[in-house]
């Protein structure tokens, strides 16, 4: 993981905790099979991605595997960002 | 809405909507919503068969979609209908997404996924006119939103005795103070004489053949409007008038003495006071003329006041009359890949009536 990921994803754990009020255990817990991400807190993280990141996902790339863990959702916007990688 | 950490959930998947799916979508309905303009199971299912199987704009690519979960159960369900338009003169397809419902028990990210299905299909415009702020919070995450313009809602109060003091009771919450007031409002409305009929101006019935042949040259001017045919019109006025839930149906032609159609309009007289237009078309010179008969007709039928949605060509005439404009009532989404068509949804550049959203269905 890159820094810039890292950092993300320490942004997105606030992210999760303070907008979201949803309680991650692990950036791997899966956030879809758990039930902690339903459709409305879905838009809610869509809408703060936008918001605290300058991320608007197009609806093409809004593939529900990006959005599995904090993980994932940080690599995610990393590499949308283009600081991602290995 | 609790979170169940630990459970582990299957994820569903979606698949377009077909007649055998009715029986469960009428429990779903009935399941997640309290009220229906239908009595019974089978006259809902009567209904989702007409709108959604037999409307005359059907079109494969655009049908109604249900959510499927891990054990093959439907618990989830969004209603679309295609409707034509043209675009600076070509013909667009709009597809209309209504009744988006989720089982409350297997919620999960099924109603996200359907309107995420929904907004990526092949539709040059989709469309809903009457959205919760929920679903404008989903479809702008999912690159829609409302349209503010048309978000707005007019009312035209035709007796102002009664109109106000109507909602003074409703704001103060005092019961019974209109009907304490009420020989003071009709006594004002007495005073202040009827609404004027318009000259040279004559009243004829508005058929599916008149709107058909000439919504083009009425609206020549806006770039984004339906493309009616008489079948449509006649299958979508017949579907109106139904259910009977809003009142008697008054559709009216607005022709100058010389003949030449001026515009028309189309209200429910409601027993409650305020009639709802549907809609109003008007040459762009002749708007002022065709809601002063409109008001003129509504003002006969005893009604109080007329509410509506705004259309963009009607604004300047509405400010004129003294109409109330507001911000309360369900929102107008729209969501496109393209962003010249958008850009004429937003700058008023477009007549989008509840004739042509979803305003019309009654489930």
């Amino acid at each position: 993981m890159t820094a810039a990921t890292q950092s993300v994803q320490s942004e997105l754990a606030l992210v999760f905790t303070q907008d979201l009020r949803i309680d991650v255990p692990a950036p791997d817990t899966d956030l879809l099979a758990t039930g902690r991400l339903d459709s409305v807190r879905m838009v809610e993280l869509l809408l703060q991605l936008e918001k605290r990141f300058d991320l608007r996902v197009p609806i093409e790339d809004m593939e529900i595997d990006h959005f599995r863990s904090l993980a994932a959702i940080a690599e995610f916007i990393a590499v949308r960002r283009g600081n991602g990688g290995p | 809405m609790t979170l169940t950490a630990g459970v582990v959930r299957a994820m569903g998947s979606i698949r377009p909507f077909a007649p055998d799916d009715i029986p469960a979508v009428v429990a779903l309905r009935r399941k997640a919503f309290q009220h229906s303009a239908h009595p019974t199971a089978e006259a809902l299912s009567d209904y989702l068969e007409e709108v959604f199987f037999r409307n005359p704009w059907r079109d494969a690519a655009l049908g109604s979609l249900v959510y499927v979960d891990a054990q093959g159960r439907i618990v989830g369900f969004l209603g679309v209908v295609p409707r034509q338009a043209t675009f600076q003169g070509q013909p667009i397809r709009v597809a209309v997404g209504t009744q988006l419902m989720v089982d409350r028990d297997a919620r999960g990210l099924a109603s996200f996924e359907l309107m995420k299905a929904f907004l990526s299909g092949p539709q040059d415009l989709a469309f809903s006119d009457v959205a919760n702020d929920l679903s404008r919070r989903m479809w702008e995450a999912l690159g829609g939103g409302p349209s503010l313009l048309q978000s707005l809602h007019w009312t035209q109060p035709l007796r102002r005795g009664r109109f106000y003091t109507g909602l003074l009771a409703q704001r103060l919450r005092v019961r019974g103070l209109g009907w304490g007031l009420r020989p003071l409002s009709w006594a004002v409305d007495a005073l202040a004489g009827g609404w004027a009929s318009a000259h040279g101006l004559e009243e004829v019935p508005l058929t599916p053949t008149l709107m058909a042949a000439h919504l083009p040259e009425l609206l020549g001017h806006v770039k984004l409007r339906p493309r009616y045919d008489e079948g449509s019109l006649r299958w979508l006025l017949d579907h109106l008038v139904t259910t009977g839930r809003r009142g008697e149906l008054h559709r009216v032609a607005v022709r100058s003495a010389d003949g030449a159609l001026a515009g028309w309009y189309a209200y429910f007289d409601n027993a409650d006071g305020v009639g709802q237009v549907v809609q109003v078309a008007a040459r762009r010179d002749r708007s002022g003329d065709v809601l002063h008969c409109l008001f003129h007709h509504a003002w006969r039928q005893r009604l109080v006041a007329l509410a509506g949605r705004v259309e963009p060509g009607l604004l300047s005439a509405l400010g004129a009359s003294g109409a109330l404009l507001s911000r309360d009532g369900p929102w107008v989404l729209v969501q496109s890949r393209r962003p010249e068509v958008l850009a004429a949804v937003h700058r008023g550049d477009a007549f989008l009536s509840r004739l042509d959203g979803e305003w019309w269905m009654s489930f």
